[in-house]
């Protein structure tokens, strides 16, 4: 019976040693559109790098935007060059050299992942979970993004329109180039 | 350390007993567009009552449908009248009378509720993870369903065109329903 709990400790130390805590980072306004409605102190981007796998855990969390709405949600990469994939999801263009762009005074170069959809609620909360990888290993500096509708560079939604594309919410903001940085090892 | 491991495997049982074990079942073509790809080995639906919350979890998995696509997944109770929300989402159309419906030749009426998308990535593959509660109690005859696309009675999609079809269903063929009862 000893030697049974023990092995469940032991399983269970391994186990978080492999996934790290998640970081918890908050929304702020978006880039282009800055009067969506949203419960800035409630909402959240959570995310964790698990060494051993290689992936990058997500949680988008919405909590008092828009009912029923669609916001689709991703990664702007601030770089020079970047890979054409990200884990199991196509960069936006194909990769290659990162395009600029300028918001809020400010100019970056940038690639983009698109990533998936938060759904609201009757209430305007919602969240949607991916894990992507395996990741090349590196350093990237970052800006989570949600996006005015769905359907961004994806098929099937409301198409690469700035009606859909505008960027509602960003993370960590307020302001454009503001990065994250997360290293996959 | 005895008391320990028996403590453990009691809050292991409770939370056995509050959750039952998911129950998965397989897609099948929609009752609108046949010739969607997906690999209908391998996708599933899986769902689960938390009958101490009320609450209904419902996982959409997709594997090898067209890539980087996006999929409005949600509910389809087979019904005479149903209220306006089921847990804390919307029913199309506010609820009242269900709707009839006639598709692969068969009628019956019927609700829809939104749940959410799943988007695929550049494999075709893609999951979405909802709970949904609490519900009223009742006993409610469902099909599952995924649309072709996103934004059907939804704002910041497609809006309600092409994008409603349905592409896969679950149990089907239309009409064919999983019975899942709320306590």
């Amino acid at each position: 019976m000893k030697r049974i709990f023990l092995v469940a400790v032991a399983l269970l130390l391994s186990a978080s040693a492999a996934s790290a805590k998640p970081t918890t980072q908050k929304w702020t306004a978006g880039w282009d559109i800055f009067s969506e409605p949203l419960n800035y102190t409630k909402s959240k981007v959570s995310w964790s790098v698990n060494p051993t796998k290689s992936t990058l855990s997500m949680t988008f969390t919405l909590v008092g935007a828009t009912p029923s709405k669609l916001y689709e949600v991703g990664i702007d990469f601030v770089c020079t060059t970047f890979a054409a994939t990200f884990g199991q999801f196509p960069v936006v263009g194909g990769g290659g050299t990162c395009q600029p762009a300028t918001r809020q005074g400010v100019t970056e170069n940038l690639a983009g992942v698109v990533l998936g959809v938060v759904t609201t609620d009757m209430n305007g909360t919602g969240s949607f979970t991916v894990v992507v990888g395996p990741i090349a290993a590196g350093t990237y500096v970052l800006e989570f993004i949600g996006l005015n509708g769905a359907g961004c560079d994806l098929i099937g939604g409301g198409g690469t329109t700035y009606q859909t594309c505008a960027v509602d919410f960003q993370s960590p903001g307020p302001t454009f180039g503001d990065t994250t940085t997360i290293t996959i090892p | 350390m005895k008391r320990m491991l028996l403590v453990a495997a009691a809050l292991l049982l409770a939370t056995g007993t509050a959750s039952a074990a998911a129950t998965m079942q397989k897609w099948t073509a929609g009752w609108d567009n046949f010739g969607e790809p997906l690999n209908y080995k391998k996708s599933t639906i899986s769902w689960s009552v938390n009958s101490a919350k009320s609450t209904l979890t419902v996982t959409f998995k997709l594997v090898s449908a067209t890539p980087n696509k996006l999929y409005q997944v949600g509910i389809v109770p087979f019904c005479t009248t149903f209220p306006a929300t089921f847990g804390q989402f919307p029913v199309d159309l506010g609820g009242g009378t269900c709707t009839q419906l006639t598709r692969q030749g068969v009628t019956a009426s019927a609700v829809t509720i939104e749940l959410g998308v799943v988007t695929t990535d550049m494999n075709g593959n893609g999951s979405f993870r909802v709970v949904i509660g609490p519900v009223a109690a009742g006993t409610y005859d469902v099909e599952f369903q995924a649309r072709d696309g996103a934004g059907c009675d939804l704002t910041g999609g497609g809006g309600n065109g092409s994008d409603c079809a349905d592409d896969f269903q679950s149990p089907g063929p239309f009409g064919t329903t999983t019975t899942i009862t709320i306590p």
